[in-house]
């Protein structure tokens, strides 16, 4: 799956469906009304384009559509992370803490740490 | 119009012969530069290899800018029109006596070949700075500010932490880092991502990347690695001013790698590997920072030399591009 681009108004409702795990426009749009001023139509707009973009199921309950996330937040997250650290590996757009793209070997690791000892045997001496 | 079009065609190829020159330049002085430069201070040299990725275009329009001086000092009535001097065999960079377009095939491939490259570059800053704000926004989206750290937690069990977006670019640490780490440590490792944005890196490393494109890529590549290192570097220093230590930060890098290990002990050590250059050099003495006066008489000395020799380079540029596009 692709990983589509989430407006901020996308976000809000993707958030309140993943804490209450599904829900129909009407009971989104009761949620999110208080933070916002938006229309039900938006809502339903939105979770229609959520549904399009795959992030949505929905299936009819009496008269309404319910909608589901179809992937938790944490796999969610999970896609993303793995997609922005992967986007341009060599082509420096982050800055990480250390190079997730260079590979180190645990002997390199090891070698790095009995440094450090010493020198904090050298420390403590003085 | 057409002779509109003929100094604007000179101007191009003119371009593109002094950046062609800049490019053999960077060749030539790369590596005694690179060995001079580690004996800087991490921040001096990330700032000079940033003005060395430049260096092929800052070479390319300075150099064109001095020869066209002259034209320009004619133009404006400041020295004498000098074209009447000299021979019609080659064209006249001249806004006076601008030269006719030129339709030959040598010329046309000189001018696709400057035109693709400048539009090569142009691009790749564009989707630099486009991905790295695309990068910002879903970070953003799937993190909430701590007000108390002054960064950006993102909800994952992964220990990252990076600083994302080319324009303005925030602090972002992950929820399985902060378990990881204990909280000096963790303000060491902030430290150093705030350094980052502080000293513009991400918007950096863009740019570089798209203007070093004018090098080689035989120098490109070990360029645009030596100046990751020197600005990781310049952040660990700027972490150790806030730890206090500069064996805590060694110790941090060294932890957080240890999370992300991907290759298996294989007994040799990698020929070069940005985490166990920038543990070294945290474990070495501080750094000195200044930059030696000789390296900088020399440098004011090499820009002098074609402003003092402006003229001859105008008339050397003439001859050379009536060589080229006969």
């Amino acid at each position: 799956m692709n990983i589509p681009n989430l407006g901020e108004l996308e976000s809000a409702v993707m958030e309140h469906l993943w804490a209450v795990g599904q829900g129909d426009a009407k009971s989104v749009h009761r949620a999110l009304k208080p933070a916002r001023p938006i229309s039900l139509n938006t809502i339903q707009s939105t979770v229609e384009r959520l549904a399009r973009k795959g992030l949505l199921v929905r299936h009819k309950v009496s008269r309404a559509y319910v909608y589901v996330p179809t992937l938790s937040r944490e796999d969610w997250a999970a896609r993303v992370i793995n997609e922005v650290l992967g986007d341009a590996p060599g082509e420096a757009v982050l800055a990480a803490f250390v190079d997730y793209a260079a590979a180190i070997d645990t002997d390199s690791l090891d070698r790095l740490e009995q440094l450090v000892a010493a020198r904090k045997r050298r420390e403590a001496g003085e | 119009m057409s002779a509109g079009l003929g100094i604007l065609q000179f101007t191009l190829i003119t371009v593109g012969i002094f950046i062609a020159l800049g490019a053999v330049c960077g060749a030539i002085i790369q590596v005694p530069v690179a060995r001079q430069l580690t004996r800087l201070a991490p921040r001096t040299q990330a700032a000079a290899l940033t003005l060395f990725a430049a260096m092929s275009l800052i070479l390319g329009l300075g150099l064109t800018l001095v020869t066209l001086s002259p034209s320009f000092l004619g133009y404006v009535g400041l020295i004498a029109d000098h074209c009447d001097t000299h021979g019609q065999g080659h064209p006249h960079l001249c806004l006076l006596h601008a030269p006719a377009a030129v339709n030959s095939a040598i010329a046309w491939l000189m001018k696709a070949a400057v035109a693709g490259l400048l539009a090569l570059v142009l691009c790749n800053l564009v989707r630099g700075a486009l991905q790295g704000n695309r990068q910002l926004r879903r970070c953003l989206s799937l993190s909430h500010y701590d007000a108390g750290r002054d960064c950006y937690l993102l909800d994952t069990p992964r220990p990252l932490a990076f600083c994302a977006g080319a324009g303005s670019s925030r602090v972002f640490v992950s929820r399985g880092m902060v378990e990881l780490l204990s909280p000096r440590q963790l303000d060491a490792l902030i430290a150093h991502e705030r350094a980052h944005v502080a000293r513009r890196d991400t918007l950096r490393l863009v740019v570089a990347g798209a203007l070093s494109l004018f090098h080689f890529p035989r120098v490109r590549h070990p360029l645009l690695a030596d100046l990751a290192l020197a600005c990781e570097r310049a952040c660990d220093e700027a972490a150790v001013q806030v730890a206090g230590s500069r064996v805590l930060v060694a110790e941090t890098i060294i932890k957080v790698a240890r999370q992300g290990v991907t290759a298996p002990a294989t007994g040799l050590a990698f020929a070069r590997n940005p985490t166990v250059e920038r543990v070294e050099a945290l474990l070495a003495s501080a750094p000195v920072a200044r930059i030696p006066a000789s390296g900088l008489a020399a440098a004011v000395a090499l820009l002098l030399v074609p402003i003092v020799f402006g003229d001859r380079l105008h008339h050397f540029t003439e001859t050379l591009l009536g060589l080229l596009t006969r």
